[in-house]
This record gives structure tokens, sequence and C-alpha cells, in this order.
């Protein structure tokens, strides 16, 4: 293991300990565990099956492009990484356009400010590691496109968010007697 | 379908789709999905709903068929 998967390696664990503390902040009783209702748990079990269907093809093409020797001038690591981020993101807005990513203790405004601020946060990462080094190393698409999907991946979910919460406000005021 | 009777007994208690939702535990889009037919809610949650609204079963959530 050389410096850089060490490197790698330690961002990846210090995001998933950083995520722990950022799931209590999104709940309003400080709670880490966010509780669903009924509906939300029936829809969200189809958008965990959505979303492992999409990462099994994603990874058969990968097995297919391995086999036909396709040269996909990335990394394994950024490979796995942009299968996770689909799956998530398909998972992610399934959920949220059928009512069920927002959890029955979670706050929606805090939860899409922090989508936000951590999208603002990758983006400048991403786009600052671009300018500087440049898309290609070696002729290899650079690892740190991860934090550019990473925040592609939160912007697209604050956008759908907002779309969704617009949505709703104009059919709640049709709805209600 | 949409249950209209539903809709109807909630605004005779004079509940919002939030309040009703609080009342029972679940999220004002379910309560919104129930009334407007997209989902078929569980028994528990139907007699919470009937709980609170003063209901019976039959009078909400059973359908006369004509035979």
């Amino acid at each position: 293991m050389n410096g850089r998967n060490i490197g790698m390696a330690m961002g990846l664990i210090i995001g998933i300990i950083i995520s722990l503390f950022v799931l209590k902040a999104f709940n309003k009783d400080g709670k880490m565990k966010t509780k669903y209702d009924e509906m939300q748990e029936l829809v969200r079990g189809r958008a965990y099956k959505y979303a492992f269907w999409i990462l099994v093809i994603y990874e058969v093409l990968l097995i297919l492009a391995d086999c036909i020797d396709l040269d996909l001038h990335s990394s394994n690591y950024l490979l796995q990484f942009i299968g996770i981020i689909i799956a998530v993101m398909v998972h992610a807005i399934y959920s949220i356009w059928n009512d069920a990513y927002i959890g029955l203790n979670t706050n929606p405004m805090r939860f899409a400010i922090i989508c936000t601020v951590i999208s603002i946060i990758n983006l400048a990462i991403g786009i600052g590691e671009v300018t500087n080094s440049g898309l290609l190393k070696n002729g290899m698409i650079r690892d740190s496109l991860s934090n550019l999907l990473c925040g592609i991946c939160f912007l697209v979910l604050a956008v759908v968010l907002f779309i969704k919460r617009s949505h709703d406000s104009a059919e709640e005021e049709s709805e209600e007697v | 379908m949409k249950n209209l009777r539903l809709k109807a007994a909630r605004a005779g208690k004079d509940l919002s789709q939030d309040d009703l939702a609080k009342a029972v535990g679940v999220s004002r889009q379910t309560i919104n999905a129930i009334e407007k037919g997209d989902y078929n809610p569980t028994i528990n949650l139907c007699i919470s709903i009937c709980h609170v609204l003063g209901k019976t079963l039959d009078e909400l959530f059973w359908d006369e068929v004509e035979v």
C-alpha cells in the first residue's frame, strides 16, 4: 500500500465518521436513526431494489469492459466510486420524489442546507484539483474526480429536494380543505 | 380511488392533513396519499386514523360493492 492509497483510505474513513455526525445533525430529535412511516418504508424498499439492480447492471458492464480489454482510463477505485454514486442517486431521487427521503424526525431545511454545504465543499475541491492538475494523469482520469462527482451528487439532491418542495407546496394548497 | 370519506371526516374535525398525520405518527404526504387513493394503509394505521377521527373502519375504509 503506497502513500496515495493510505491517503485515499484515510479520506474515506474520515468521510464516514463525519457523515455519522451529519446524520445526527439532520434530525430534530438529535438521534442518529431516522424514523420513517409505513408508506415511506415501502417506497424506500422499492428505491433500494432499483438502486441494487442498477449497481448490478453497472458491475456487469464493468466486467464486460474488462473481458474485452476496454481501457476506461480510470482506476478501479474511481470506477467503483462512480457505481456507488449512481446507485445512491437512484435511491435518493426515487425516495425524494415519492416522499420517502425526509424522515418523520428530519429537519428538511437543515437537510437541504447540509446537502448544499457538502456539495459546495466537494465541488470546490474537485474543481480546484482539475484546474490545478488537469483531469488526466499518465493517461488515467485522476481519482480526485470523485470529489467532483460527490459534489454533483449532493447538488442534484439539493435541486431535486427544492423542486419537490415547490411541487408539494402547490399541491398542498389544492388538496387541503 | 379517492377516499373522500376520510377527507370529509378530517375536515369535519377541523383537522389539516398535517394535524392528522402528527396525531397518528405518519408524514403529511402519507395522509395525502391515502386521501388520493395512491396508498393503501395497513390495518394498524386505519385503526389509528379511525380513533383520532372518531369513526369506525366501515365508515372510513369499507367499500360497498354491489352484487
